[in-house]
């Protein structure tokens, strides 16, 4: 399920490039939650997916994709 | 026409391969890599039963825990008091975790496929042996009520602690909790 992916770290990354991919993860994870408890619009929830420089239509396709394998850790 | 003289001989020399490839037992590993898992108690971020954030049992690599700092680090809880009262996480519960790859200072090409495969450039590090150099843990705001930022700092206080670690090819993850359940 790719509706709440993560902010990554990598050496040399800047302390402001930190704190804002943990900003836009908190904010996608929060935008995420309303969105499957029905409090968001799906056209609002995309616009904002789309806004943080994501392609909504290749997240659908990877959310619909089935996930394999593995269990919740 | 006769078979030629080539032909029988390539026959022969695969026959014989063969024999030899089905005689002979398959090599395999004959030691066992032990895993060993524990147990401990997350506190959900976005999960609620009423007005109460229940606390969920689940299970954790024990090198993934000693690699992040433990469990109070984590913000995890194994006392045995939580430990007996914590439930199974429910369907389609995925909790916030960390995941982290210590890089390897001086990566080294390697071909995939035991040799056969495309060149590719290996970066995951701890090349000692077997050691481990993917962990995974589960990471929660611990004993108050969760919010985003107790999440935040937690995440910041491990990613600084674990700089020198990680290497100058390390990687962490910060993979927030998807709580896709209803609860009836």
């Amino acid at each position: 399920m790719a509706l709440s992916f993560g902010a990554l770290w990598y050496p040399g990354q800047n302390e402001e490039d930190w704190q804002l991919e943990l900003d836009q993860a908190i904010e996608r994870s929060i935008a995420s939650q309303a969105f499957l408890e029905g409090k968001l619009d799906a056209d609002d929830y995309l616009e904002l997916v789309f806004q943080q420089g994501y392609e909504p239509e290749e997240i659908i396709e990877d959310v619909l994709t089935p996930r394999t394998g593995g269990g919740i850790l | 026409m006769a078979t030629p003289v080539w032909k029988l001989q390539r026959m022969l020399r695969d026959a014989q391969a063969r024999e030899t490839y089905l005689s002979t037992e398959r090599p395999s590993k004959t030691t066992y890599d032990a895993q060993p898992r524990k147990k401990a108690v997350y506190t959900p971020l976005l999960l609620k039963v009423g007005a109460e954030y229940p606390k969920l049992l689940l299970s954790i690599s024990e090198a993934a825990l000693t690699f992040f700092g433990g469990a109070t680090a984590l913000g995890l809880s194994e006392t045995p008091t939580d430990l007996a009262d914590a439930v199974r996480a429910p369907r389609n519960f995925r909790p916030s975790k960390l995941m982290a790859m210590v890089g390897d200072g001086t990566p080294a090409p390697k071909k995939a496929y035991g040799g056969t495969g495309p060149r590719y450039i290996d970066y995951s590090g701890n090349t000692a042996g077997n050691a481990q150099a993917h962990f995974t843990a589960p990471i929660s705001c611990g004993d108050q009520t969760p919010t985003y930022d107790q999440l935040r700092t937690k995440a910041n206080a491990i990613r600084n602690a674990k700089l020198a670690a990680l290497g100058s090819y390390g990687r962490l993850d910060l993979i927030l909790e998807v709580a896709n359940v209803s609860l009836v």
